[in-house]
């Protein structure tokens, strides 16, 4: 049986894994990194927030009890009927669901030393770069082992140069905080990471200073550095930039070398190098799952009746030829000299993404599926594919916004909808933001719906 | 701010006129004090296209604006030579145009004897190869074009540096400070100052002044309305909007629908469209652009320009002019022109309004305005605001010695220099001496699209009175590039909380505010490749994936 997925982010990576693990012959065409790799540090299946207008509670507004991320999934689900989790979560047992699809995803990502941290039982406080509290459910790796209940002292580690982390400011913030939160017997400092001369002007360039992390050498030019840094019962915050390569295991090298624990802020844009080792980590398990990877474009689908038959592309220039595990590529459109290819499928996942993936795109001044013209719907269920983005925005930008709850619709088995409302192709499959009716910036459901319909639509595609 | 404070001047409005009212006084001797509602420049003069150009189109109606604009443009090329930019222009002429490149070139003639007074260059004809060579982003569907020569300024920068100059020779400025209502004399008479409150403080204290001068711009019949006054204007919305990036090498002509003039042109770090004019009738507090206005701009702009709707559009720019009243003409007609009101003959003596006019001749207005108030104040000095450098307009910044000195990315110290002329190696030694040297910590960039350094907005705070987050797009342009703040207003917030001392959910009420007025001027004409990085934008403040709280 052979697959092909379109999309390297967390949901078409999880179709093409759960596809390849029940024997499937899988491909996975990917353009260019997306939404993943801009993320950072935290998977969020449903976080609280409790301060934010529209925000999630952190207790039952009945029972006054403390709310597990899991009711928190069902309450996203019972507040908006088209939310892709009320489908999701009634498929089988949510719970069984939720935690198969949690414990498969670490298993994909724990050789590369990725796990995912925390339970769906239990809220737990983490900090971000800004020292605000994160009411966090899941987290990979890096951010995950910030728990600050866990601690009996804090510190948040300044990086001299390091654009994007006001320490000071962080402290501050974090201390009032925690005490509005009673987190207030633990101890909070500042240790500053001293650097050496030879380091002082990469640490303006956080990428760089991460890729220098996972390296002997710069290892040993701060190994004195670091061991200054730990103390006995010290949870030791870094800025996300604690490594590029997952496996190169930096996290554990601050920890073994400090002699306590450390964990890293979840990140911020621009700063956290989280979102680019979660993107390594998957391409990593792809590599051990046999996904075989193209770095390519999708250019046109051939479909024959109800049925998806072969995806044409352009492989990018360099990558190698179809069936390869392809290295990542530059952006951009594939050059002339581009390959193209095509490959014969049972069926088909789009995982495209929303905006940011180019799953739905705006031309000509409307809005389009570029793959197979799918129809497309905004947050109140309204048809939208053919009008203007900018007819679809609010002036209330924390209100509901019918753009970015924009994507197609599915049936229970996540095959998009045609215009008569019944699936559109037999074989082919829709996960992840590209799906509709959700908004995951404003629901705060994070990777939610990417993992479990990834996932899903990965179950459902090797069906046929 | 406790207590009363008395100055011989009140002026009441920070936009391009009062901050050069207030200036004007202050190299007199005149004390004063300038308050402002929200930040200076934050209205009209933010929302002009950013030129102090002669004004080509009112040539044929009112020689006198161009006259004045274009002399006044030239001081103003001697006061802040580091605001200013060369623009030059290319005006295509079409072979349907009703006007043939003989008639235009005529206009342009007579344009030429104006350009001395701003150091322009005289104009040049082009043949349609010629043309295209110069500017490849041109239609060429062309018959020829002509060049002429203009300039660009940040008018916020402008507006900032003109009351930090008044502020330096000692007059109260304040910001986020709103007239509640005017004082009077008893028994009805004079007016003698007015009750301010503090936005930012919720406090009220009153100002006394001898005379006041209500220079709110577009908000000037509401200010005169408080005093029993009536000031008719006829106030006309315009839009621009930006481009990511510079869209052409050199300013297009434009001509609408209608067959009104607009131009595309390059504006520090993006390109800029515009404007409109349109009649307006809405509420001056909670302006946004509509999708017609966006249409309309763009329509205009494809003429020139075919390839415009490939370029990104990352927000629009919109404020109102205060227009002089006029009946029984098109917005297009009215005059330019400015006025300055003695309303001792309406009843409310003591009170004197500013209205209409051209940024470009910002100087000479506030020069007129300055020596009405001296004359009622009995003050005989002359003004000096042509001659007299703005801060940082004495010289020139060497960008290559500072930049190595203070170990700042060169692009950073260009962009300072701008803003800052030859005060931006002050800004980067005061970051020096209190972060112990910048071997230890050398300014940090936390703007890229600008760029913007945390030593910028440190100084901003300890010497130029910012006060909110918001402020920082007007003062030193944060945020407003193609992220629109997503990568750095956290972090900027993070600064000026650790120089003002915020608490932790003032810092989260700033960014919210600063998100909102962003989002605002980004949803009127949003679309494209935009789409993306709003999706991120949506990310990073509202935090679906992690992003922050």
């Amino acid at each position: 049986m052979k697959a092909v997925v379109v999309g390297g982010g967390l949901a078409g990576s999880c179709a093409a894994l759960e596809l390849a693990s029940r024997g499937a012959d899988v491909t996975l065409v990917s353009a260019a990194p997306g939404a993943t790799a801009l993320s950072w540090g935290t998977l969020d299946v449903a976080a609280a927030s409790p301060l934010r207008r529209g925000g999630l509670p952190l207790h039952d507004a009945a029972s006054g009890r403390p709310l597990a991320p899991i009711g928190r999934m069902h309450a996203v689900a019972a507040a908006n009927p088209a939310h892709p989790y009320a489908m999701l979560l009634r498929a089988r047992g949510p719970e069984e669901e939720v935690k198969e699809a949690v414990a498969a995803l670490d298993a994909w990502l724990a050789p590369s030393g990725v796990r995912v941290q925390g339970s769906l039982e239990q809220t737990r406080w983490l900090a971000d770069v800004h020292g605000a509290l994160r009411a966090a459910d899941l987290a990979f790796s890096g951010a995950g082992e910030g728990d600050l209940d866990s601690a009996d002292e804090i510190a948040l580690v300044d990086v001299p140069g390091l654009p994007g982390f006001e320490v000071r400011s962080a402290l501050r913030t974090l201390a009032a905080e925690m005490a509005a939160v009673g987190l207030t017997s633990r101890a909070l400092s500042i240790v500053r990471l001293a650097l050496p001369d030879s380091l002082r002007d990469v640490a303006a360039q956080p990428a760089r200073f991460a890729r220098g992390l996972d390296t002997d050498a710069v290892r040993d030019a701060l190994r004195g550095a670091v061991g200054a840094l730990g103390a006995e019962g010290r949870l030791l915050l870094f800025p996300p930039v604690l490594g590029l390569e997952p496996a190169a295991g930096t996290r554990a090298w601050i920890e073994a070398t400090a002699g306590c624990r450390a964990a890293e802020l979840v990140g911020a844009p621009s700063l956290s190098l989280a979102g680019f080792r979660l993107d390594r980590a998957l391409e990593a398990a792809q590599r051990r799952g046999r996904v075989a990877r193209i770095a390519g474009r999708v250019q046109r689908i051939d479909v024959e009746g109800a049925r998806v038959r072969a995806v044409q592309l352009t492989v990018s220039q360099g990558a190698g030829p179809p069936g390869q595990h392809a290295g990542r590529e530059a952006p951009g459109p594939p050059s002339e000299q581009a390959a193209a290819a095509t490959l014969a499928c049972n069926a088909l996942v789009l995982a495209t993404g929303r905006f940011v993936g180019g799953g739905i795109v705006e031309r000509g001044g409307q809005l389009v599926e570029p793959l197979l013209g799918l129809p497309l719907h905004d947050l109140a269920g309204r048809r939208v594919d053919g009008l203007a983005a900018r007819q679809l925005v609010r002036s209330d930008y924390e209100g509901e916004q019918p753009l970015f709850g924009t994507g197609v619709r599915t049936d229970m088995r996540l095959r998009p909808l045609g215009s008569d409302g019944l699936p559109h192709f037999a074989n082919c499959f829709a996960a992840g933001d590209l799906l509709g009716s959700f908004d995951p910036a404003r629901d705060r459901t994070g990777f939610g719906v990417a993992l479990l319909s990834g996932r899903r639509a990965g179950i459902e595609a090797s069906s046929c | 701010m406790n207590g009363r404070i008395r100055v011989p001047v009140l002026v009441v409005g920070g936009g391009i006129n009062g901050a050069g009212i207030a200036r004007d006084l202050a190299l007199r001797g005149v004390h004063c004090a300038l308050v402002e509602r929200r930040e200076f420049g934050s209205g009209t003069s933010w929302a002009s296209s950013g030129m102090i150009h002669g004004g080509l189109r009112y040539l044929q109606k009112d020689p006198e604006v161009t006259l004045h604009s274009c002399v006044d443009s030239g001081a103003i090329q001697r006061i802040a030579p580091h605001l200013i930019f060369r623009i030059p222009f290319v005006m295509p002429v079409f072979p349907e145009d009703p006007i043939g490149p003989e008639l235009v070139e005529v206009g342009l003639e007579m344009y030429d004897q104006y350009q001395p007074f701003k150091n322009g260059r005289s104009h040049t004809r082009l043949s349609r190869a010629e043309a295209l060579r110069l500017e490849p982003a041109l239609s060429s569907r062309i018959e020829c074009a002509f060049t002429l020569d203009e300039w660009g300024v940040d008018a916020a920068r402008l507006t900032a540096a003109n009351a930090l100059d008044a502020a330096e020779r000692g007059a109260v400025v304040l910001t986020h400070t709103e007239l509640i209502e005017w004082l009077r004399e008893p028994g009805g008479g004079r007016i003698v100052g007015g009750r301010m409150r503090d936005r930012i403080r919720d406090e009220v204290f009153e100002i006394e002044a001898d005379v006041c001068i209500n220079a709110g711009g577009p908000w000037v019949p509401k200010l005169a309305a408080l005093a029993g006054v009536e000031v008719r204007l006829r106030p006309g919305k315009g839009i621009h909007l930006v481009f990511e990036r510079r869209v052409s090498n050199l300013a297009v002509y434009a001509r609408g629908v209608d067959g009104r003039d607009m131009f595309t042109f390059p504006h520090e770090q993006n390109s800029m469209a515009g404007t409109t004019d349109d009649d307006f009738y809405g509420d001056l507090d909670r302006l946004e652009a509509t999708e017609d206005e966006v249409a309309y701009v763009l329509q205009a702009m494809e003429r020139s320009i075919p390839s415009i709707r490939g370029h990104r559009v990352i927000h629009t720019i919109q404020g109102v002019r205060p227009t002089l009243w006029g009946f029984g003409k098109n917005e297009d007609e009215l005059s330019r022109d400015y006025i300055v009101l003695d309303h001792a003959k309406d009843g409310a003596p003591g009170l004197f309004t500013i209205a209409g006019g051209k940024l470009a001749a910002y100087r000479l207005m506030a020069e007129d305005a300055a020596d009405r108030l001296c004359a009622a104040l009995g003050v005989r000095e002359p003004s000096r605001s042509a001659t007299t450098p703005l801060p940082g307009g004495d010289g020139t910044l060497d960008v290559l010695a500072t930049a190595r000195r203070f170990r700042t990315p060169l692009a950073a110290v260009v962009r300072l220099g701008f803003r800052h002329g030859t005060r931006a190696a002050k800004v980067l030694a005061d970051h020096d001496n209190e972060s112990g040297g910048a071997a230890v910590a050398a300014p940090r960039v936390v703007c890229a699209c600008e760029p913007v350094l945390d030593a910028e907005l440190r100084h901003g705070v300890a010497s130029e009175g910012v006060r909110r987050l918001t402020d920082c797009a007007l003062r030193v342009r944060l945020g407003i590039g193609a992220c629109q703040g997503s990568a750095c207003v956290g972090n900027a917030a993070a600064v000026l909380a650790d120089t003002l001392d915020w608490s932790a959910s003032r810092c989260v009420e700033e960014v919210r505010a600063f998100v909102d007025e962003r989002w605002r001027a980004v949803a009127p004409a949003l679309g494209g490749a935009h789409l993306a990085a709003m999706e991120i934008h949506r990310h990073t403040f509202l935090g679906g994936r992690g992003f922050t709280s």
